[in-house]
């Protein structure tokens, strides 16, 4: 069974994870028979997770693009993407800085951004990509400009439109969130609002045994498999 | 029956048929039909689909939504009350490429403007000078609150694609709110342009009203104008009610 997995770094791993190999619930989901696409990005956006959830979907029933579940993991509202024409690529941004892949990393290498501080890049002038592509315009826009409930209005409006295509095209989705506040809500009315599970920090809590530290409440391997039994239970139900 | 009705200038009336006293569409209706019609000229898709969903949540009591799209490029922008002077609520207002439109049906635009320090030059009529409202430092309404920016975002910071999709997210929410209070939906469009076309998520949109009185000829304005007339409006409408018989 083919499962599609997007989201942030609940479901993408967060760094000291990382660099400690330790498993994630996706790579559980692996090791039980699953056969696990992950795109997920540590600090991606609900936008993100949703319009590439959309895009596999769209492209299930081409030759060699079969899937069978699609996990859609919701991230914190006040992240978000934009489409940068020129560039022609997505980028997300949370409120002080973008968050990078490889490939945008490279892009913006190609750009002059070339000397890295922390998780900044600066070019010769000494400007970094958020000064140079407009991050305080677009995080005004779409904290000031659009109101709360709009953008919340919007990531339902994408939920459904991912739940209608996936219903048509005969794929099991699930939608999954990082915690309550990444859950869409238009003014509490629960009409327009998909199935969506517990919040995975309802499974880990905000501190304990299954979080990363005090000050750090991303899973560690123990979280990890806990949420790894709940989705898969959430599976089994689908 | 009650029918709720947003759109924009081809459900509201342009201005040229509302000078004269022409009836839009919306207007035809048997008497026993009460229609609650917040078209609005030059208004945009974002604005139909928001005050449609809003209305379908407050009033129990609608029987039919009529839902029509415009220009996609069209968008509509919040305005908190603590941005205003004296205008002590929040307000929102549409947009096109090159300005803002005001809402005179809804808002005593005149006056909330003049105490936020706004006087109006032109009246933007075709043919005539544009409507442009200023303030004693000389900035215009859309410098004062960052048309070009926004203009600038939907362009530069948002694909086509993206756009559409949430076109058709809100439709279908909408669909979905109709579904669960019992409210026949319909949608319609100006043109074909104005309806987000995704394969297998679009919802069914009638034929789009330009096609029904054409670009030109006996159902529009003028050659410059392609505006349903009033004969046009009244195609429309028997089309609409021929619609509204297969809900």
């Amino acid at each position: 069974m083919i499962v599609y997995v997007n989201g942030c770094s609940f479901s993408h791993g967060h760094n000291a994870l990382i660099e400690r190999n330790g498993k994630l619930w996706p790579q559980h989901l692996s090791n039980n028979g699953y056969r696990v696409e992950n795109e997920s990005l540590s600090g991606g956006s609900s936008h993100r997770s949703l319009r590439m959830c959309m895009d596999r979907a769209m492209r299930h029933g081409q030759k060699n693009q079969e899937v069978d579940v699609i996990i859609c993991q919701l991230s914190n509202p006040h992240r978000g993407e934009f489409f940068h024409q020129d560039l022609g690529m997505y980028i997300n941004y949370i409120t002080n800085r973008f968050i990078l892949g490889e490939k945008e990393i490279e892009v913006f290498k190609q750009q002059g951004f070339t000397t890295r501080k922390d998780t900044q890049f600066f070019n010769e002038k000494g400007e970094s990509i958020e000064d140079v592509y407009f991050h305080k315009n677009i995080l005004w826009h779409n904290t000031v400009i659009v109101p709360e409930w709009q953008r919340q209005i919007e990531i339902l409006a994408l939920c459904n439109n991912l739940e209608k295509l996936c219903k048509i095209k005969g794929i099991k989705l699930l939608f999954t969130a990082m915690s309550s506040i990444c859950v869409p809500s238009y003014h509490g009315d629960m009409t327009l609002m998909p199935y969506i599970t517990k919040p995975m920090s309802h499974i880990i809590g905000r501190t304990g045994s299954l979080v990363e530290s005090a000050e750090d409440n991303h899973p560690n391997e123990a979280g990890h498999y806990e949420i790894y039994k709940y989705i898969l239970s959430e599976l089994k139900k689908l | 029956m009650k029918i709720y009705i947003n759109g924009c200038s081809f459900s509201a009336g342009h201005q040229g048929l509302r000078d004269r006293g022409g009836k839009a569409w919306c207007k035809l209706f048997n008497q026993d039909v009460s229609v609650i019609n917040d078209s609005l000229n030059g208004g945009s898709s974002f604005r139909a689909l928001r005050m449609c969903i809003e209305n379908v949540i407050a009033n129990d009591d609608l029987d039919v939504v009529i839902c029509q799209l415009s220009k996609m490029e069209r968008g509509e922008m919040f305005i908190r009350a603590e941005q205003l002077n004296h205008f002590d609520r929040d307000v929102y207002i549409n947009y096109g490429l090159d300005g803002f439109v005001q809402d005179y049906d809804r808002y005593e635009v005149l006056d909330i403007l003049n105490q936020e320090g706004f006087k109006r030059s032109g009246h933007g009529y075709i043919g005539e000078e544009k409507e442009v409202f200023r303030n004693d430092l000389g900035e215009t309404l859309e410098d004062k609150f960052q048309h070009k920016i926004r203009i600038f975002n939907d362009q530069m910071m948002t694909s086509n694609n993206d756009r559409e999709l949430h076109i058709l997210g809100l439709c279908n929410n909408l669909k979905l709110l109709c579904k669960a209070k019992g409210v026949k939906l319909l949608f319609t469009a100006m043109d074909e342009k104005c309806i987000p076309n995704v394969k297998h998520i679009t919802p069914y949109f009638t034929k789009p009203m330009s096609y029904i009185v054409g670009k030109q000829g006996p159902l529009v304005e003028s050659d410059t104008d392609c505006h349903p007339n009033e004969d046009g409006h009244y195609e429309i409408y028997r089309y609409i009610i021929s619609e509204l018989e297969k809900l």
